[in-house]
């Protein structure tokens, strides 16, 4: 009785669903990560600061950089997979729509028969049963009926039996769970989503050739090229080769060599990233153009110089990566100017005044060199006609107001308070979790003087949940806005490589003692607040930093010196250095609690002298002499026993 | 691996191929040329084997050399002849680090600093803040616990234009020793400058 047959799909009935199914598994991820990327690009451009009136030499490059880069972002091979993939998958929706299943006239279920519910009782089912026989038992049928409708009855009768017993007797229902049919085993069919022709007509070679090519081809080759990507680019993006190369620079680093930008630039021209890019270029050439950046000199090719410098912050980043296993501050310290340098197209050397010279429409040769501004801050307190004069820009003219608005707007740090905190302790105890926390007030550079804040705003919150997640306060501050900075291509750097890098080095041989941690999330509101508010300092907001110190705090007890940096990747004049202590002190022993209620010290014997003695509190002593007595004879005992075996021996 | 160098038995020297570009090899080179400054000493020592570096294998006359040097140069400071102290604590100095090599490097490297001392003071004083500056980056290097080192460094930097670098240097040599006046001071000198400098 029991057989089983394959089924093909020749009516396609069933190979819609499969198709679906092998379609959408792909393409839903696809799309939501398109979308999100095309909204987050989105949002990034309507709030991009260089809306500037002021255009850079290389404006024309840059744009042209932008758009091939956007292009190249919103019309790719992925927009291509999502469109047709979703073409196809209407198709087959539709083809499912307008087919009809047909239900497989073998199949079997009694409660349907019956016409009870699945959870019905032997006593509801047995007066259904009785109710139908009424109606197509064959002695009760009407005369009058026709030959044909008397054997439709029949059957159905026949099945109405077949159903009550499937559900009342023993044996059939023992077949019905175990088969699925009273009767026992059925044709078992096995579907298979594909017509027939295909797989046994002369087409079936056709298709062991795709299998084949599909697994045995495919699969490995594309598994094979993500495995290989993955192994050829380190966690950090960079490519496994550049790494090598730097991990070698560092491991021969001479420290009687002092390390200059000119060096970083050296070591990131020979990255392989810029090999796989560009292989007509040699490192020379990289070292070339990335010079001429910060020199601001039009080269040739500009597009070719602005792909070159837009690949260099990530691999800075690489650099201080790499630099901080060796916990070396130099040349992390350099290595984030030279991002800075490469991002404000500054060169460093031989000037004092980078922080003047990044701002929009100042040149390097008209400004004052003599004078002793140096900071945006000394800018804003000289009056405007020699402001003017010094920048070497018209007073009267709007691109003077730009300069102006763009360097009020470059947030500068105030800060407030510094200090290590151990969550749930008001002291620093050995051995234990600690983190950095700063308060920080951003402020323009324009603003002068102390703000008088609200004491508050100093405060730690010290609720439970504050306590359990010390960085939540901080992850809650919004992303930094992009940096101005006109020289430089926009693009994915300006969200990742923004802000201030945190650097904790330890004063007693000036090296790194965390990993370096960005500063990414702040509120710069302050900027547009006039003098007058700033003072006043009621809408002043103040910023946290916490920075998660990963080593615990040391085992002895002592006063430890740090300094925390904070570095600028992309402004110049906006660094801060910080002294800090730890001061780890052993915890105060807890006073014993006075009793209270004048209860007499527990017995030593008790549970309760036993528990006390535990806490350390004051017991009873017990004196029993007769316990005494009995150790001195076990004493007394042994002694004599030992005796015995020594005689013995002899 | 194999590197282009060969070995001249007449003049005890490893040298780089001539066949290759010198700028390809830069740190070899600084180790050929250590390890032939080394062969060089050990030759003219003429004796076998060197003693084992130690406080009694120690060429004193070079040491009291230095030493004459040294007070020649402290004199010319004393007579604010800062430029000539200076030349002179530099010949001091040179003959301390001409010490052979296979000397005990702890008694070598105290000469050193006090003839590295004596020159930074001459150049602070005299006006040459870069030199100046430079003394102190070596010493701070090879004695890095000892405060008025980065009193020196900072006093240094700070003439030179560089406030935020010369705290960070007197903010160092405070952790080694906290009640340090002359550090304190000249921290609190430098607050207000950086202040001034940012126009508060």
């Amino acid at each position: 009785m029991s057989q089983s047959s394959y089924v093909y799909d020749e009516n396609a009935e069933t190979w819609p669903y499969f198709a679906l199914t092998v379609l959408l598994v792909p393409l839903v991820p696809a799309t939501v990560s398109y979308v999100a990327s095309t909204v987050s690009r989105k949002q990034s451009d309507s709030d991009s600061p260089s809306q500037l009136e002021f255009k850079p030499y290389n404006s024309e490059a840059l744009i042209k950089y932008k758009t091939k880069k956007s292009k190249n972002k919103v019309f790719n091979k992925k927009l291509l997979f999502i469109v047709i993939g979703w073409l196809l998958t209407a198709y087959v929706i539709f083809k499912i729509k307008t087919g009809t299943i047909i239900a497989d006239p073998n199949a079997f279920d009694p409660y349907e028969i019956m016409g009870v519910a699945a959870s019905a009782t032997e006593k509801e089912i047995k007066s259904k049963y009785r109710k139908l026989s009424l109606v197509f038992h064959p002695d009760k049928l009407a005369k009058e009926m026709s030959e044909d409708d008397k054997a439709d009855m029949e059957t159905k009768f026949v099945r109405i039996n077949k159903a009550y017993k499937a559900l009342t007797d023993e044996v059939t229902r023992a077949n019905y769970l175990k088969y699925g049919h009273p009767d026992g085993p059925q044709a078992v069919s096995h579907g298979i989503a594909l017509p027939q022709i295909l797989i046994e007509g002369k087409l079936s070679p056709v298709l062991v050739v795709v299998y084949v090519f599909v697994i045995g081809v495919l699969l490995p080759y594309y598994v094979g090229k993500w495995w290989s990507g993955v192994k050829s680019y380190t966690r950090q993006g960079l490519h496994v080769d550049t790494a090598a190369t730097f991990l070698e620079t560092l491991i021969n680093y001479n420290p009687s060599v002092i390390t200059k930008v000119d060096d970083v630039l050296e070591w990131i021209s020979t990255a392989k990233e810029y090999e796989l890019q560009h292989p007509d270029l040699l490192p020379e050439d990289i070292y070339s153009l990335l010079q001429a950046h910060i020199n601001r000199e039009p080269v040739k090719d500009e597009l070719l110089k602005i792909e070159v410098i837009a690949v260099a912050p990530k691999l800075l980043m690489g650099l201080i990566d790499i630099a901080s296993g060796f916990r070396h501050t130099e040349i992390c310290t350099k290595a984030i100017e030279t991002h800075r340098a490469l991002v404000q197209a500054i060169n460093p050397v031989n000037t004092t005044q980078q922080a003047i010279l990044q701002l929009p429409n100042v040149e390097r040769s008209k400004i004052d060199s003599s004078s002793p501004v140096h900071t945006l801050g000394k800018l804003f307190t000289l009056p405007k006609e020699k402001c003017a004069q010094f920048l070497g820009i018209d007073a009267t003219s709007d691109t003077f107001k730009e300069t102006l608005a763009v360097a009020s707007r470059i947030p500068t740090l105030k800060v407030l308070s510094a200090e290590f905190k151990v969550p749930g302790e008001t002291i620093i105890p050995p051995n234990s979790n600690s983190h950095i926390s700063l308060k920080l007030l951003v402020k323009s550079p324009s603003n002068k003087g102390e703000c008088a804040l609200d004491e508050s705003l100093l405060q730690d919150d010290l609720s439970m949940e504050h306590l359990r997640d010390p960085l939540k306060v901080m992850n809650e501050q919004p992303l930094l806005r992009n940096p101005t900075a006109p020289f430089f291509p926009e693009g994915e750097f300006q969200y990742e490589n923004n802000g201030w890098v945190a650097l904790l080095v330890l004063q007693r041989d000036n090296k790194l003692g965390e990993i370096p941690q960005k500063v990414t999330r702040l509120d710069t509101s302050n900027v547009n607040l006039s003098q007058e508010a700033y003072k006043d300092g009621r809408d002043a907001i103040v910023n946290s930093f916490k920075m998660t110190v990963l080593a615990p705090t040391p085992k002895e007890v002592g006063r430890y010196h740090f300094r925390l940096m904070l570095r600028s990747l992309v402004y110049y004049g906006v660094d801060v250095d910080i002294p800090l202590v730890m001061e780890v002190v052993d915890p105060p022993i807890e006073e014993v609690v006075e009793d209270n209620y004048g209860l007499e010290a527990p017995d030593e014997d008790s549970l309760a002298g036993a528990m006390a003695q535990l806490r350390g509190e004051k017991v009873k002593k017990v004196f029993d002499e007769e316990d005494d007595e009995s150790d001195y004879d076990e004493d007394e005992d042994f002694s004599d026993i030992n005796t015995d075996t020594e005689d013995e021996e002899e | 691996m194999t590197y282009p160098i060969s070995y001249d038995s007449t003049t005890k020297k490893v040298t780089l191929d001539d066949d290759v570009s010198a700028s390809q090899y830069k740190d070899l080179q600084v180790e050929l040329s250590q390890l032939n400054t080394l062969t060089s000493e050990l030759v003219s020592n003429g004796g076998d084997v060197p003693p084992a570096p130690s406080k009694e294998s120690y060429n004193k006359s070079l040491s009291a050399m230095t030493k004459k040097m040294h007070e020649a140069a402290v004199s010319s400071m004393k007579t604010q002849k800062f430029a000539d102290a200076a030349k002179q604590f530099g010949l001091a100095l040179e003959m301390a680090s001409r010490r052979a090599k296979f000397e005990s490097f702890q008694l070598t490297i105290p000469e050193v600093a006090v003839c590295l001392n004596g020159r930074c003071d001459a150049n602070l004083m005299a006006g040459n803040f870069l030199d100046a500056y430079n003394d102190a980056e070596i010493l701070t290097n090879i004695m890095p616990n000892v405060p008025d080192h980065f009193l020196r460094k900072g006093v240094a930097a700070r003439n030179l234009g560089r406030l935020v670098d010369a705290k960070a240097e007197f903010e160092r040599g405070l952790c080694f020793n906290e009640s340090h006046p002359k550090l304190q001071a000249e921290l609190q000198n430098i607050v207000v400058k950086i202040a001034e400098e940012n126009g508060e």
